[in-house]
């Protein structure tokens, strides 16, 4: 475990010198922010359905979403893909430590530093902006934080299994364009589920999208602890989900790499 | 009599590829065909052969990178292919063409991955590294990013790396290759005093003869995945490696290649005989690895 937790700390540690990474991020996660709150601003006025959400609940569901979006690690899956199509991976596995879970552990160390450094700036930046209109539930926040870092884990996960995928496909990039597609449409980045047709919001609650991004911004503006325990379950299965097919393209890989080499 | 640490009994490795576009046909290529041999304790090995003879082949097989065919082999007591954590404590690694630091970040950290990874408490993990760095002068790279060491700086590191969890066998892939003379010298005179003052087994593969004359007692020759020679090095000298060439450049911008060879006349003699009058620069070579290997191939006649 101590192995795990020194990949964790080294990616953390490291994410300080990646200044122009986070600026860039952080620049484009709160323009998104700015323009979602002035459009929902119109749209809130001209259309009475809007009324369900309020622009200040509204922004702080975009921030949960934005955070969980921008907060992890960027071209971990290219670099998994490029060591598996150049055989590098193969001589990782000389050392005593399992290569996937190390990959996880880089990107669990990368969202451990942006997630709360992006929460943090991103909610200055709403206060500013709402001049400091607080949305519905904010003393629910801290189960929301804690909801967002198991996110955290089952996006670390996801990163790890696009990377493998390239074992099926020879570039894990078509899978990388079908998750973060899958994502921004089921997990409701721009527009709450709620919007959506009712067959569609089945579709998404059947993904993990539905739980892990729609689920937990959701509680910012409609909060019950039943609503937070049941995202919390939802996301544990499908965390459960991403390590058992991960550890099955990771035996494949192994095997691979045993016979034909790196 | 020492212990033998490396046991390799009847090793093949077989690759297949497919060829044909509609009927698909499975084409084998053996790149380790039936090879034995053993190393004692504290014995460094050349492992020489040209491109393409199997000895990477080899070296994957036996740290646990590639699987074989069939046949066996017992690394200090250990299975490679069923115990490969185990394996992993016990050797160190080192291939000239990739590296095993993360090139992102900074030597020390690399250093504290491998050292957590290896499960090595910090004030050991910094005794042996400060160990290291003396013998390899590599102190000052401590903070430096890996991607901004240059070929020879990253080698010593890549050594050091293999060595920090103190294994009782080292293998090297070719681990000199693209280095200055100055950065040969420094590895070879270390993995010399590595292997003599700490025991440590060394299997070593490489194309530079002065690899294997300055560190190892023993080599072995393979091609095409066959062993060829096993002898020590001091035979192989005597036998194989009398023959010299001599490039010589005359000031007019000509080249003349010459060959002697030093069983049959002294270097003294050879040089007396040669014209050396208007000569700017001289070049002594040994023969290339291949024409020892076809010298071989033909009863060493071509070196008698």
């Amino acid at each position: 475990m101590h192995k795990y937790l020194a990949l964790m700390k080294i990616s953390f540690i490291t994410q300080k010198n990646e200044v122009s990474v986070l600026c860039a991020r952080l620049f484009f996660l709160l323009l998104l922010i700015g323009i979602f709150y002035q459009f929902w601003h119109i749209v809130a006025q001209e259309n009475q359905t809007t009324n369900l959400i309020n622009p200040v609940d509204f922004i702080w569901y975009l921030l949960i979403g934005g955070v969980l979006q921008y907060g992890r690690g960027e071209g971990l899956h290219y670099r998994i893909e490029q060591e598996v199509k150049s055989g590098s991976i193969a001589y990782r596995m000389l050392r005593p430590i399992s290569v996937m879970w190390a990959y996880f552990c880089e990107a669990m160390g990368t969202f451990l530093f942006r997630l709360p450094f992006f929460f943090c700036i991103g909610a200055v930046f709403l206060l500013m902006i709402t001049g400091g209109k607080l949305p519905t539930c904010i003393l629910d926040l801290p189960v929301i934080f804690i909801l967002m870092l198991l996110s955290a884990v089952f996006i670390s996960l996801c990163t790890v299994f696009i990377g493998l995928s390239t074992l099926l496909m020879q570039d894990s990039l078509p899978m990388f364009w079908f998750i973060q597609k899958a994502e921004y449409i089921l997990g409701g980045l721009f527009f709450p589920l709620s919007f959506y047709p009712e067959w569609l919001q089945k579709i998404a609650f059947a993904t993990p999208f539905g739980w892990v991004n729609y689920g937990v911004a959701r509680l910012i503006y409609d909060y019950s602890f039943i609503k937070a325990v049941d995202t919390a379950l939802h996301i544990l299965f499908w965390i459960m989900f991403m390590i058992a097919v991960n550890t099955l393209f990771y035996r494949l890989l192994v095997r691979r790499m045993a016979i034909n080499g790196g | 009599m020492p212990k033998e640490v490396i046991l390799v009994d009847q090793l093949f490795k077989s690759f297949y590829s497919s060829k044909g576009w509609f009927r698909k046909s499975l084409v084998k290529t053996d790149a380790v065909k039936n090879l034995s041999f053993s190393v004692c304790a504290g014995e460094c090995l050349a492992f020489i052969g040209p491109n393409g003879a199997g000895k990477s082949t080899t070296v994957k097989l036996l740290t646990s990178v590639l699987y074989p065919t069939s046949g066996t082999a017992l690394i200090d007591g250990l299975n490679p292919w069923k115990n490969r954590c185990a394996l992993a404590h016990r050797i160190g690694v080192v291939f000239g063409q990739r590296s095993q630091l993360w090139y992102h970040l900074p030597v020390c950290d690399s250093f504290s991955l491998l050292a957590a990874a290896y499960d090595i408490p910090d004030h050991v993990a910094q005794k042996k590294w400060k160990e290291l760095s003396e013998m390899l002068n590599i102190g000052r790279l401590w903070r430096m990013p890996v991607k901004q060491l240059s070929l020879g700086q990253r080698m010593r590191c890549e050594i050091a790396a293999s060595l920090l969890h103190s294994p009782s066998i080292l293998f090297l892939d070719e681990p000199t290759i693209g280095l200055d003379v100055e950065a040969k010298r420094i590895l070879r005179d270390f993995l010399k005093k590595e292997a003599s003052e700490n025991g440590t087994t060394i299997l070593l593969t490489s194309h530079d003869t002065e690899d294997i004359e300055k560190v190892c007692q023993r080599v072995l020759l393979i091609n095409n995945g066959t062993k060829m020679l096993d002898t020590s090095v001091q035979r192989l000298k005597t036998d194989f490696l009398s023959k010299k060439y001599v490039r010589l450049i005359k000031t007019n911008g000509d080249s003349v290649r010459l060959s002697f060879d030093t069983h049959k006349q002294s270097v003294q003699s050879f040089l007396k005989q040669t014209d050396l009058n208007d000569i700017t620069d001289i070049t002594i070579e040994n023969p290339p690895l291949e024409e020892i290997i076809r010298a071989l191939y033909i009863g060493g006649e071509a070196y008698a």
